[in-house]
């Protein structure tokens, strides 16, 4: 995807879009990470082909154009095992450990975007014969729930990054295994869903959790979202945690700036793993 | 506001960023933000090896950390590294610029935008053409642009890119650059 685009946003244009989708639509686009959004609509402008204006314009009172806009913002996952050495120890100590414990655990993907560490959590699950231990929720951001879809397709580049980081994780058998051919890419039979509830969530206004959960994958997802709203995001996703439950983030963010940081302690810094601490109910 | 210093270049200009870190001073005024092409799966290693010479402090930051003058910050691995307006910075995972993440256009495009005439880029040398998109951003708010001789790399793609782009500022040796970096201070 080229970067090389002329048509850039000033700060004043970021604040007319924010108005228009406060005033139109009723979402607060104030609350996503300005730098990264800026770059995302410069793409699609530059995809439309169209000036900032009539971009607005479009926005305000098409809503098929609206849509497709809103379509082009999540940000895509692009691989799976993502840092392997994470989901080593989600195997190998983690899961295990939360298990022995509990018996039956919960675990929570907030925003499951493209589906990467849900079908690496699968994998993992499934091969450590540990899938009938966990009951797992999904968030869905985009408008469609993944469940409805009979497979997900990767391109071939995704699937050569992610066998890599597979081999990381489990040098003794292979991703390909889980994998369908299909032109210019391959697929993840959905079948592997079974048993897993979905249910849309919208990060700009998260609502309050009921604490349920003993373990939440939130990785690369706060990224996206303004330091307010990390807040917010925090404050749910702590609100989410039963009792000691745990939190994993992506490797270079974290809850240190955020308002409710005095709710968890970091148990695992190189892995981004922190705690919720005991509370008084 | 006080100025930024932006270099980006390949892991081939490693030997180069070590003389350049070593040779600014302690208390240095401004921050200064590394965009160099690394492996993806290595995390640990660069930092520690990076800091053995600098008398700043070397770190990867996390997404939101505040830019603080007299740190040297790295684009961690597989991460994009964003400027702020706000003078934050924001990691991303979105796709690969130029068959990088972290890529050079895209820290020195958003530094260019939040620092204005204000940022000063260099470019290193490099075996792609990452980073000529970054330093005509610079150029066009304003910003200073320095590139590497081309004669005195070992792979001159990316200085050469980056020249054929946008008419720079200076095109210097490794002494020259760090001539500059600490008169500018």
């Amino acid at each position: 995807m080229p970067f090389n685009q002329e048509n850039i946003l000033g700060i004043s244009d970021l604040r007319r879009l924010y108005e228009v989708m406060r005033e139109k639509h009723r979402q607060d686009y104030s609350h996503y990470a300005a730098t990264s959004l800026k770059r995302r609509i410069e793409k699609f402008i530059a995809d439309e082909n169209i000036s900032f204006e009539v971009f607005l314009e479009k926005i305000s009172e098409n809503q098929a154009f609206l849509r497709s806009f809103r379509d082009s913002l999540p940000v895509k996952g692009t691989e799976l095992f993502r840092d392997p050495s994470l989901w080593r120890l989600l195997r190998d100590s983690v899961l295990p450990s939360l298990i022995k414990k509990d018996n039956l655990i919960r675990i929570w993907i907030p925003d499951v975007s493209t589906g990467e560490d849900l079908l690496s959590l699968l994998i993992v699950l499934k091969e450590s014969g540990l899938r009938n231990s966990v009951l797992i929720d999904c968030g869905y951001n985009d408008f469609e729930n993944p469940a409805n879809n009979q497979e997900i397709l990767y391109s071939s580049s995704h699937r050569e990054i992610s066998s890599g980081n597979y081999k990381r994780y489990n040098d003794k058998s292979d991703l390909e295994n889980y994998f369908g051919e299909t032109t210019g890419g391959y697929t993840f039979s959905t079948k592997l869903f079974k048993g897993i509830s979905f249910s849309p969530i919208n990060l700009l206004r998260p609502e309050k959790t009921k604490p349920l959960y003993n373990l939440i994958l939130c990785r690369n997802i706060l990224l996206y979202y303004s330091q307010q709203q990390h807040d917010r995001l925090t404050t749910v996703l702590a609100d989410a945690l039963l009792p000691e439950g745990l939190l994993i983030l992506g490797h270079y963010e974290t809850i240190s700036f955020s308002r409710d940081a005095g709710r968890y302690r970091s148990i695992n810094e190189t892995e981004t793993i922190y705690q919720k601490n005991m509370e008084n109910a | 506001m006080r100025k930024i210093v932006i270099i980006g270049g390949s892991a081939g200009s490693f030997q180069i960023v070590t003389q350049i870190l070593g040779s600014l001073p302690t208390n240095y005024p401004f921050p200064v933000v590394l965009a160099l092409h690394r492996l993806k799966h290595v995390r640990h290693g660069f930092v520690e090896a990076l800091s053995i010479k600098s008398k700043l402090p070397v770190k990867e930051p996390f997404d939101k950390e505040s830019i603080k003058a007299g740190n040297v910050y790295l684009a961690p691995a597989n991460y994009h590294l964003m400027v702020d307006v706000a003078h934050t910075f924001s990691l991303s995972t979105e796709d690969q610029v130029q068959h990088s993440r972290p890529s050079i256009d895209v820290t020195f495009a958003t530094a260019a935008f939040a620092y204005r005439q204000k940022t000063i880029g260099v470019i290193l040398s490099g075996a792609n053409r990452d980073g000529a998109y970054g330093i005509k951003k610079i150029k066009e708010y304003g910003g200073v642009a320095l590139v590497q001789d081309p004669e005195t790399c070992q792979i001159q793609t990316m200085t050469q890119a980056a020249i054929t782009e946008t008419s720079v500022d200076y095109i210097l040796d490794v002494n020259g650059i760090i001539k500059y970096l600490v008169e500018i201070a």
